[in-house]
């Protein structure tokens, strides 16, 4: 039986690339997402989760922490911007 | 017998990936989004960083509480205009 942890990095570097593949076609074309931006916030988590696993495979945990910790800061703030715009009734959908 | 972690771990970040793309109800795609993260921190416990595995599973709470309280205020904000139900 082949043994994986020889080639775990590998295993985690090209999951991360299908992952940041999938997630930015999901952001793009996604359903739903034209009408709803929370839904394209929702789908922009997938893509971040891809780039912390590219991270992980050249072994930059503090680089991959950062990331991880800088994400809700952003989210934060990008829903504020989606919740002003729809308090004044903007073009958002 | 030597079980492999890591394959586990790779179905159930894509099964997260591509269900929380492909969904269209909201708490779906939350509930989508938790098996992600659950992916994320078994490979990090695989690597075995347990450090970076705690850490990461904070950020990733953190970050769908956020989202949710961000989707219930706009659907009260959409609600009180009367666009909605």
């Amino acid at each position: 039986m082949i043994s994986a942890t020889g080639t775990l990095p590998l295993i985690s570097f090209y999951l991360g690339l299908t992952l940041v593949l999938i997630g930015s076609l999901g952001v793009v074309f996604g359903p739903k997402t034209s009408k709803e931006p929370i839904v394209r916030i929702i789908n922009l988590t997938v893509p971040s989760t891809g780039v912390a696993l590219i991270f992980l495979s050249y072994n930059y945990t503090l680089a991959m922490l950062t990331f991880l910790s800088v994400n809700p800061i952003l989210y934060i703030i990008m829903i504020r911007a989606i919740i002003r715009l729809e308090e004044m009734g903007g073009p958002i959908s | 017998m030597n079980i492999e972690f890591i394959y586990a771990a790779a179905i159930l970040m894509i099964v997260g990936a591509l269900g929380g793309v492909l969904q269209t109800r909201p708490i779906d795609k939350f509930l989508m989004l938790a098996v992600l993260g659950d992916g994320l921190i078994s490979i990090v416990a695989t690597f075995g960083y347990l450090d970076v595995a705690m850490a990461s599973s904070f950020m990733t709470f953190v970050g769908i509480i956020i989202m949710m309280i961000g989707l219930v205020r706009v659907l009260e904000i959409r609600k009180m205009r009367g666009e909605i139900g």
